[in-house]
């Protein structure tokens, strides 16, 4: 007897997918990018923290997010290497989110394609979960051991 | 003018959700748009049935009444809040989080600036006079502490115009952090727009910035709880899996410490332990 419930399909989504103008998420999520951004386009590593973590205060290690900073505005000022090497992840983090703020500014005048995202409720779902865990672990070590003076 | 992308239909399979016809060159010029990209933020519809509104979205007996309706029920009555949530009022989530974020954190500003920031001064001076030396230490320590606002009067001005950009800033990076946690957990069956409901409503709580002192904490605490019910009643998520999602993050960091704690001590022992032997 055939099951009632129907077993998810893979189906390989295409890089682009047409799409309508971005909605009101996409739209903010884009303002953001563009003030963080110009925010890392003003902002001087030079001057004093304008935060400390708590985390390294307490331990004397990084936090996992620890170097976000710096990656930042190293990217913004198109230093890619000393970007990666302050936090690959939030390094990859913001090249995602000012690629998407730019591709969302290009929908709002006009372009009718956007990049397509994975479908995590596919059969691949648990894999990119883990992969997930583990591209957060192997950043935060790879932040501990520069921050322990070790050379990538 | 290409039309809004309509709401996806209703189906679990991914086959429905925008990768089927979408294809370049497949899609015809008169075909909808479908969602699935970066900038579409799809409802996947697995979840439980969407409420009719809450009072700020349907917006009854005039903008106050209905924001203040809707601080009420967030604060005391979340479970009836986040079940009338209507998923599709994105624009009207994202109003209610930027002016309530907005106008306490403005005020709490303006309070710690101008009433708090003057008495935590005489209070340091005080100190100083009594202590003397040790004083000089003890000074910024008590500021520090007290989380006082020490900005000039035109950085606080500055600030205050910032607010909602404050807000929007944090809102959609504590949307997105735990939406992630929600993702990883497999507890997201409604997609983004249900984790930045029950963020954008659970901004309810910065009307505690408002008490000096224990306010922002008290705030931060109710802020997670609420998270949990809202990511519970708008995902359908189980109980576990929404206090999971709304306290991973944190309790990563306190993981972190945690193993960071042992694997000193651990250390410390056995260079103790090594130091003992002949």
């Amino acid at each position: 007897m055939e099951p009632l419930v129907a077993e998810p399909v893979e189906i390989d989504r295409p890089a682009l997918v047409r799409a309508g103008p971005p909605e009101v998420h996409a739209r903010m999520l884009a303002l953001v990018g563009v003030a963080s951004f110009v925010a890392a386009r003003v902002l001087s590593l030079d001057g004093p923290a304008l935060y400390t973590c708590p985390f390294r205060a307490a331990t004397g290690v990084p936090c996992p997010s620890c170097g976000a900073t710096h990656a930042f505005v190293h990217l913004a000022h198109g230093e890619f290497g000393q970007g990666l090497f302050a936090s690959p992840l939030f390094a990859l983090l913001a090249l995602a989110l000012w690629t998407g703020s730019a591709f969302t500014l290009a929908r709002l005048v006009g372009l009718r394609w956007t990049l397509a995202l994975p479908d995590l409720r596919s059969q691949r779902a648990r894999a990119l979960r883990y992969a997930a865990v583990a591209t957060i672990a192997a950043n935060w070590a790879f932040v501990v051991f520069v921050s322990r003076g070790g050379a990538p | 003018m290409v039309p809004e992308a309509p709401p996806v239909a209703a189906t679990a399979l991914p086959s429905a959700s925008g990768a089927g016809p979408s294809a370049p060159g497949q899609a015809g010029p008169g075909a909808p748009p479908p969602s699935g990209g970066f900038g579409n933020f799809e409802s996947p519809n697995a979840g439980p049935p969407q409420g009719k509104g809450t009072p700020w979205e349907l917006g009854t007996g005039g903008a106050f009444a209905s924001w203040r309706e809707t601080m009420v029920q967030a604060l005391f009555e979340p479970g009836k809040l986040f079940s009338s949530i209507d998923l599709e009022q994105g624009r009207k989530h994202l109003s209610f989080a930027i002016i309530t974020g907005s106008i306490f954190l403005m005020v709490s500003q303006l309070i710690e600036r101008f009433v708090i920031g003057p008495q935590t001064e005489q209070f340091r001076k005080m100190a100083q006079d009594m202590l003397g030396d040790r004083g000089q230490k003890l000074g910024p320590f008590v500021k520090s502490l007290m989380g006082v606002n020490t900005n000039s009067a035109a950085t606080t001005i500055v600030l205050l115009f910032l607010a909602p950009l404050f807000v929007l800033v944090f809102l959609y990076a504590n949307a997105l952090v735990t939406h992630g946690f929600a993702l990883l957990f497999g507890q997201s069956k409604r997609g983004f727009k249900a984790t930045f409901a029950a963020c954008a409503y659970s901004n309810a709580t910065t009307v505690l910035m408002l008490v000096p002192g224990c306010g922002s904490p008290i705030a931060i605490l109710w802020c997670v709880v609420l998270i949990g019910i809202g990511i519970k009643i708008t995902h359908g998520a189980s109980t576990g899996g929404a206090t999971a999602v709304a306290l991973g993050p944190y309790l990563l960091c306190c993981l972190g410490i945690c193993a960071l704690t042992t694997l000193g001590v651990t250390a410390a022992m056995q260079g103790a332990a090594s130091g003992f032997q002949p």
